[in-house]
């Protein structure tokens, strides 16, 4: 058995790191930034991990991880082709700079659409 | 007396405990907050970063916690701990009241992610003022049909892996009520070492885990291989109602257990409950032991518990079974720290055990 487990070690040792998986829209060099990230998605939508992911397998694609890229795609896609090339009197004047998923959803799954008043 | 107490204050757990009900109210297998791959024990970076600082403790005080602590001291090394300490209030046979503190669960947990596809994990545990144990492992994961292997030192994956382990369908009680029978429980007693093991585990779906292992024997001191057990664990469900089932089966030499387990989630109200039966453990007879628990969720990080646990060392004898009620709180009021408070009633089939006033445990639990 001892045998077995230094085998399993030098095989272990010997398999190539792969590239993070499963990163279509994201771009993050750490996990751990990752982590920070998708925590703030989840607390802006106010759910859990699981409403996205199955956390028996992370590499399972969800209904729900299909829109999340949608709308990171289309927040990411706001973010640089406009609001990136606001004035700098925007920024000076404290105004949104950058849009998030706070932006619509304000801790909501769905956001709201309905105007005041209507 | 003298010699109880020395078990107590000398016996530390030695066994990777876990709570099967928070992966119940999750709807998630137990690898999705531990560093194993069976669950119990070191916590891993969602364990920590996730569950332990956003979902279990109370919120008046979950902003002490760090949002920058996940295990990970390095991009690849995790560190993690488990310590326990126990205070026990009971009437001796004497009809005294004795009361107890005594250190219960010192690890220490390190886990070196390799690569993708390998890692390396250790556990030191105090066992007493002058020896350590060790658990370790290499683990290979990502393989053909996402199955994973394991080979080191480590307990088998059976049964329903309470942290309890005075529960019947793990070691039962270790000294409070013995001197009326042999035996007081199933096998995985804190007793035991961890077995040499080599560990397959094969997802046939994302949420119905089958593992099967062959290892040294638990039950006796020997290099050869002498234990087999393999486990079946289904968890599925989604926000509301989460259910989990799962059915084990150990062998080594004539002792065979079987054990099949259970839970329902639905909001805040979570029961499980399992069945053990072994043969040939007590003498050559059948046992039975019986677990159900009852929780409710009142807010955040307080839990109420009720508990029930039965044990017959045989079951072709009338009489001799030992039957536990225990009403509890479970209080997470940090996201390193869980609390519990229990008052346990044992009640025994023989005329000669009575127990008069409730045993009450406080048990502080330190982890990171």
């Amino acid at each position: 058995m001892k045998l077995l487990f230094l085998t399993l070690l030098y095989i272990g040792l010997g398999i190539t790191a792969e590239k993070a998986d499963g990163l279509k829209v994201l771009e993050f060099e750490s996990h751990r930034e990752l982590t920070k990230y998708m925590k703030s998605v989840a607390g802006d939508l106010g759910v859990k991990c699981q409403f996205c992911h199955d956390l028996n397998d992370k590499s399972i694609e969800t209904p729900h991880k299909k829109v999340a890229r949608e709308m990171m795609r289309m927040q990411k896609n706001l973010n640089e082709s406009f609001f990136a090339g606001l004035s700098d009197s925007m920024h000076t004047h404290g105004e949104v700079a950058v849009i998030s998923c706070w932006t619509c959803h304000r801790g909501a799954k769905h956001p709201e659409h309905t105007q005041t008043g209507e | 007396m003298i010699i109880k107490l020395f078990f107590l204050i000398t016996l530390l757990l030695q066994i990777a405990f876990a709570i099967p009900r928070f992966a119940l109210e999750n709807g998630t297998g137990c690898a999705a907050c531990h560093v194993s791959p069976t669950g119990g024990g070191m916590r891993n970076d969602y364990g920590n970063n996730v569950v332990a600082l956003d979902e279990l403790p109370l919120k008046r005080w979950q902003k002490s916690g760090s949002e920058d602590w996940d295990g990970f001291i390095t991009d690849l090394l995790m560190i993690g701990g488990d310590f326990r300490i126990q205070g026990l209030s009971y009437s001796d046979t004497d009809s005294t009241t004795k009361s107890v503190v005594f250190p219960m669960q010192a690890d220490v947990h390190t886990n070196l992610k390799i690569n993708k596809k390998a890692s390396l994990y250790s556990r030191i545990g105090v066992v007493s003022r002058s020896s350590i144990s060790m658990n370790y492992w290499l683990h290979l994961e990502n393989l053909p049909y996402s199955s994973w292997m394991r080979v080191g030192r480590f307990m088998p994956n059976y049964g329903l892996r309470l942290a309890d382990h005075t529960s019947f369908i793990r070691g039962g009680n270790t000294n409070r009520t013995k001197q009326f029978f042999e035996t007081e429980g199933m096998i995985i007693t804190p007793y035991i070492s961890s077995p040499v093991i080599l560990e397959f585990g094969l997802p046939l779906k994302s949420s119905l885990l089958w593992t099967l292992s062959w290892a040294t024997p638990i039950l006796k001191n020997s290099e050869e291989i002498g234990n087999f057990t393999t486990h079946i664990n289904y968890v599925g469900g989604g926000e509301t109602l989460s259910y989990l089932t799962g059915i084990s089966y150990l062998q080594e030499e004539n002792v065979h257990l079987i054990e099949g387990y259970g839970g329902i989630h639905f909001k805040q109200l979570s029961w499980t409950g399992a069945v053990s039966r072994a043969d040939n453990w007590v003498d050559s007879g059948i046992s039975l032991a019986v677990y159900q628990e009852i929780a409710y969720e009142i807010i955040q990080g307080l839990h109420l518990l009720g508990k029930y646990d039965f044990f017959d060392p045989s079951i072709d004898v009338l009489t001799g079974s030992i039957s536990r009620f225990s009403l509890g709180l479970d209080i997470f009021p940090l996201n390193i720290l869980e609390i519990k408070l229990q008052a346990r009633f044992n009640q025994v089939d023989s005329k000669e055990y009575e127990q008069k006033s409730p045993e009450l445990l406080l048990q502080t639990h330190f982890y990171f």
